[in-house]
């Protein structure tokens, strides 16, 4: 490849065989049919099979439930289309809607190219750098920071779940290696819920979602897998062949709930309290299993103590909306069925009462002893196959490094707690309060910002702080794929790879699959993945200063997702190397399929804990009690869950997927509608305290009178961020496990009009 | 005027996106084709932000430099007219150095592949001919619908829009030139 | 009977999720507009609660084509063997007669390429022992090939509400109905 050719002379397409050239000439005769070719209809020849494809191996590096396993058919160097892996059970074959606009989104002409430097922040005016002028202008600045401050604190990294691939912990790796740093910790995502789970059960473990077909009652409560999770569907419809009921709890008349046997609309962030009411009743009628909370919990006579004393179903029917006589129904429906199982969504959690929520419905499946049970559990997510070795992750600061003196611990739900050298941590920040801390935070302030693997201003808490935030950081580097609002708003941005551009390895937080990710294609233009990234940053910073950068200067990616396996991960997934990988993915060799199926906890009794010491020592009530839900600030509930067109920012931007969904919409319930003077296609005027978004209405009754309903995405053709109107107010929990609480995102209110 | 100079200063001028060779090719261009100008009174920088927004990016380029975007129907890139192009310079002996990492149909590779013919129509007449027919029938079929997006969102661009023009009028030219040839021929 | 494969639409398992859309598009690039599976969300009128039920529609594979009876130049063909309604791009002329003469739509005009085309029930794959791309793709399992010559399911309808009838065609594509919950609503959320 001739990046910076040598104009004199050389072509930048260079001669390859003079061979080739007299062989090509004597069918020159036909070149004039070529061009033809081009704008004619190609001859009907629609598909090609294995054989003529070079087939590679890929898994989906989402922040999704399904993970899927791809197989990739590349032709030529140029990725033609994609399947799901007909291997793993759980895909089988299929992806989704925006799985299938992957072709189109490696190819697309919006992808960033090249590094690039924006003269002026927002100016729009851009300067095509090299690799080389923009690791140095970065290195510049690394140790400029450090000699202004005594240390690399004023340098932070913000990053989440763009890509889960394993090895792309080496931007946590790559910011070890320059020395102590600031980190943006925690997880907008799900924390409440982990440690919800963590203080019941001292772990978040899930049954396998494929031995949903032995479930005889299932309740989803407060999720959407018809959007967020369709792969697990085909086992939900197995069971309600076989006979099971499915009741679906939600605020919204979700797809999922259109699926349903019943649907229960719920007030929003009230499910702790329909299920503390279900409890009650179960308790009344002496439906709970004595083995199970004789041998395995401790605190259930407590927590029966605490029901008899403060919750009574009209109480809570009067709390959630859901009629008394609905609530003993389900309740005795559940407890009644053997065996019965919930999924907790991760929408329940997302509430100054969300923690608590997940506790009370955690409880209702421990009391009734489907804890353990396959077909039963209480399902949220689980870890079990994370267990790599994060090589990647884990470097050394260079000799000599200052930092923190807090003596922080970096906690993340996915790999291993990291802790500080002997004197010095790295100094942790709350990243769901990114705006908030770049504002307040001194002494050193933060100068420069690193974002990777995120878009902060699609995904971070009250947008117009977020704005101000940035105005005060001295550099911004961001590496993504394509211009959204973070990259509008930063100094440098470097292109990345896509996930059929590098070698990882992924797996699920809900299945049990292992899949491989080969590199299919060349990295486009000059694309390089974060660990490149990390390699070519380590070379410079040594070039400047020797010694000023640990991190291992490997370029191939292939190389560093072979060091990610060890003993455990074969022997978890019966494989004897990670080459057996490329036959397709594998799954994880169960004893059972259910969670907890030996009874042993790993809480600090070994217990379920219905009452738990842990908690109380985190600042929560022992017992799972009511806690009353966040009081509205405005009008409508504002509810901004995910869209079926999208994952987070990721997607809605592709042109295929434009084909399907145009622009972005706000959902109204018709009865708010008319009060308002609003009809069906009319710009609305979103607006609180946060901010405002305008956007067009559509009205419909899947949502209830009070609430008003967006979906969150990152459109390119429109001025559009849900953001505008969500506040950073904190969750209950997500401090435990995870290193900071999570965000009431669910918990916004706002006010309509017509624009 | 020299043909393979001037082809050469055209494709730097596409390929590099930098400041000092959108200043060196310019020049050359302009000198060759003639044109009076006022040099002196260009800002490099302005031009470069244009050249970016127009052709490269980060935020999406308001006229992709690439054929796919133009010709194929559903402006997919790496789709068939790449392919068709890698197909065509394989049968002229070229080739990229990396296949797949870029679509072979950008306007500096194949106004690369027009000096490459041309230099070779000295010693093989037959690559005259196929020169001609690449230009008549795939660079005349979407350069000036390129050239004329480009110039519409060229702004205030002194530079980038002169050296659109003065391409169109070289594609013009060509095209002029071979149609000529062929009735006389 | 003879074989006659046919699109087997399970609105009761339908999601909606466009899955089966955009894999048609992935393995075949179809022009914009060109879409030759695509969703239809049915109205209130056949179900109760907005975008939340659909039918898949393409090629419906007639047991009398109206398609293959216009075209003059046997662009159509239904295949002996399996039904399958086949079109060939290379051999049309682009007369127009089967994109203006199906009441189903499933020709369609592309004008770029100026060619009708079609869903052919991705016959290649299924000469090759494999399933369409929208059937593998579908991740309910809602959309499948069924033989009507040996399907036996007493839920399968040949026009549910909302899609049309052309008893003349004999549309092969069956459908499952969509069902409802009972609904259990908290009357406001504050």
């Amino acid at each position: 490849m001739k990046k910076e050719m040598d104009k004199t002379e050389k072509s930048v397409v260079c001669p390859f065989s003079r061979r080739g050239f007299l062989k090509g000439m004597v069918t020159a005769g036909v070149l004039a049919s070529i061009p033809a070719g081009i704008l004619k209809a190609n001859a009907w020849d629609r598909i090609h099979y294995e054989g003529e494809y070079d087939i590679f191996r890929n898994a989906c590096p989402r922040n999704c439930y399904d993970t899927c396993s791809i197989k990739s058919y590349v032709r030529n160097g140029v990725l033609e289309f994609i399947e799901g892996a007909q291997e793993s059970t759980f895909t089988d074959g299929a992806l989704c809607v925006k799985g299938y606009a992957y072709p189109r989104r490696v190819y697309s002409p919006d992808r960033i190219k090249y590094p690039m430097k924006q003269i002026g922040r927002g100016t729009g005016n851009w300067k095509r750098i090299s690799w080389d002028e923009a690791l140095s202008e970065i290195a510049g600045k690394i140790q400029e920071i450090k000699k202004k401050d005594g240390s690399l604190l004023g340098m932070a990294l913000d990053k989440y779940s763009g890509n889960f691939g394993i090895t792309h912990y080496g931007v946590e790796g790559m910011m070890s290696s320059l020395g102590y740093t600031s980190r943006f910790v925690g997880t907008p995502c799900w924390p409440a819920g982990i440690d919800a789970q963590n203080f019941d059960m001292g772990n978040m473990w899930c049954n396998d979602p494929e031995d949903f077909v032995k479930a005889g009652y299932i309740i989803i409560w407060g999720g959407n897998p018809a959007w967020n999770s369709m792969h697990t569907m085909k086992f939900i419809y197995e069971a309600q062949e076989r006979g099971a009921k499915l009741v679906v709890i939600d605020p919204l008349l979700t797809q999922t709930a259109a699926k349903a046997d019943l649907y229960i609309r719920v007030k929003t962030s009230q499910d702790g309290v329909l299920a503390l009411g279900m409890a009650r009743h179960i308790v009344d009628k002496g439906l709970y299993n004595t083995e199970f909370v004789e041998k395995y919990s401790k605190g259930f006579d407590d927590f029966v103590s605490y029901l008899k004393e403060n919750i009574t179903v009209e109480w809570a029917a009067e709390q959630s909306g859901v009629p008394a006589e609905m609530i003993r129904q389900i309740a005795e429906e559940y407890a009644l069925t053997d065996p019965a199982t919930i999924w907790a969504g991760y929408g329940l959690q997302r509430h100054i009462n969300g923690g608590v929520n997940v506790r009370a419905i955690d409880a209702l499946a421990a009391m009734t002893g489907n804890i353990g049970k396959e077909g039963g559990g209480v399902r949220y997510g689980q870890l079990q196959g994370w267990g790599f070795n994060y090589n990647a992750m884990i470097q050394k600061q260079p000799e000599g490094s200052v930092g923190y003196l807090g003596k922080d611990k970096i906690k993340s739900e996915f790999t291993i707690e990291q802790e500080g050298g002997a004197q010095y941590s790295d100094r942790t920040i709350n990243i769901n309060k990114l705006a908030e801390s770049i504002l307040t935070t001194d002494e050193p302030p933060i100068r420069l910002l690193w974002v990777a693997c995120k878009n902060p201003f699609a995904q971070d808490f009250d947008r117009p702080k977020l704005q101000k935030a940035f105005d005060k950081l001295e550099m911004v580097v961001v590496v993504d794929q394509f211009f959204n609002e973070t990259v509008q708003n930063a100094d440098i941005v470097l292109p990345s790879t896509t996930l059929f551009e590098e070698y990882t390895v992924n797996v699920s937080y809900w299945h049990y699959w292992l899949s491989i990710n080969e590199k299919a294609i060349p990295e486009q233009y000059e694309a390089r993945s974060d660990l490149q990234i990390a390699a070519m940053l380590s070379k410079k910073m040594n070039e400047i200063e020797p010694g000023s950068c640990t991190f291992p200067q490997i370029m191939d990616t292939k190389v560093w997702m072979e060091k990610e396996f060890n003993e455990g991960i074969y022997k978890y997934f019966g494989i004897k190397n990670w080459q057996e990988l490329r036959n397709g993915p594998r799954k994880a060799k169960l004893t059972s399929s259910a969670a907890w199926h030996d009874r042993k906890f790993g809480t600090p009794s070994g217990k379920y804990e219905f009452s738990s010491d842990l908690a109380a020592e985190y600042g929560h009530s022992k017992l799972p009690e009511y806690k009353a839900r966040r009081t509205a600030y405005d009008k409508f509930r504002v509810l901004t869950p995910h869209t079926q067109f999208g994952l987070h920012s990721q997607f809605v931007n592709i042109d295929y997927i434009e084909d399907f969904n145009k622009e972005p919409l706000v959902y109204i319930n018709p009865i708010a509608a008319k009060a308002k003077n609003i009809g069906d296609g009319d710009m609305v005027r979103g607006f609180n305290k946060v901010g405002s978004v305008t956007v067009k209405a559509k009205l419909t009754d899947n949502v209830a009178e009070d609430v008003i309903l967006m979906y969150e995405a990152w459109f390119r053709k429109a001025n559009y961020n849900v953001q505008n109107l969500v506040d950073d107010e904190s969750s209950d929990m997500g401090s435990f496990k995870t290193g900071a609480p999570g965000v009431a995102i669910h918990d916004q209110f706002a006010d309509i009009a017509k624009a | 005027m020299d043909r393979v100079k001037l082809l050469e200063a055209f494709r730097d001028f596409f390929h590099y996106g930098r400041k000092e060779q959108l200043k060196d090719s310019y020049t050359t261009i302009t000198a060759v084709c003639t044109t009076d100008t006022n040099r002196e009174n260009i800002n490099w920088d302005a031009e470069e932000f244009v050249f970016n927004r127009l052709f490269v990016g980060p935020m999406s380029p308001l006229a992709p430099a690439v054929a796919s975007v133009y010709l194929e129907p559903e402006g997919l890139i790496q789709g068939s007219v790449t392919a068709e192009i890698r197909n065509f310079y394989m049968s002229i002996g070229l080739a990229l150095e990396d296949v797949g990492r870029e679509p072979e149909d950008c306007i500096a590779y194949e106004l690369d592949a027009c000096r490459h013919l041309l230099l070779m129509g000295k010693e093989l007449p037959e690559a005259d001919e196929t020169y001609n027919a690449f230009i008549r029938e795939h660079m005349a079929a979407w350069v000036p619908e390129f050239s004329r997006r480009a110039i519409e969102n060229c702004g205030e661009s002194v530079a980038v829009k002169e050296v659109l023009v003065l391409l169109s009028q070289w594609l013009a030219s060509e095209t002029y030139t071979i149609g000529q040839n062929k009735e006389m021929a | 009977m003879k074989q006659q494969l046919a699109f087997m639409v399970n609105s009761k398992k339908c999601i909606g999720c466009y899955s089966c859309a955009l894999a048609c598009k992935n393995q075949y690039h179809q022009e914009p507009g060109i879409v030759w599976r695509d969703l239809t969300p049915l109205s209130e009128e056949h179900y109760p609660h907005s975008d939340r039920a659909f039918y898949s529609l393409a090629c419906n594979h007639c047991a009398k084509p109206v398609c293959v009876e216009v075209c003059p130049v046997g662009a159509h063909v239904k295949r002996e063997k399996d039904g399958i309604v086949v079109h060939s791009a290379d051999k049309c002329v682009y007369c127009h007669a089967c994109i203006d003469e199906c009441p189903y739509g499933a020709a369609k005009d592309n004008t770029v390429l100026e060619r009708a085309e079609k869903c052919s029930m991705c016959v290649e794959r299924v000469d090759a022992g494999l399933k369409p791309a929208c059937v593998l793709g579908c991740p309910t399992k809602a959309l499948t090939i069924v033989d009507l010559a040996t399907l036996d399911n007493p839920k399968a309808e040949q026009y549910p509400p909302g899609f049309p009838q052309h008893a003349e065609l004999n549309p092969s594509t069956r459908f499952i109905r969509p069902t409802f919950p009972e609904l259990v609503l908290a009357k406001k959320d504050s």
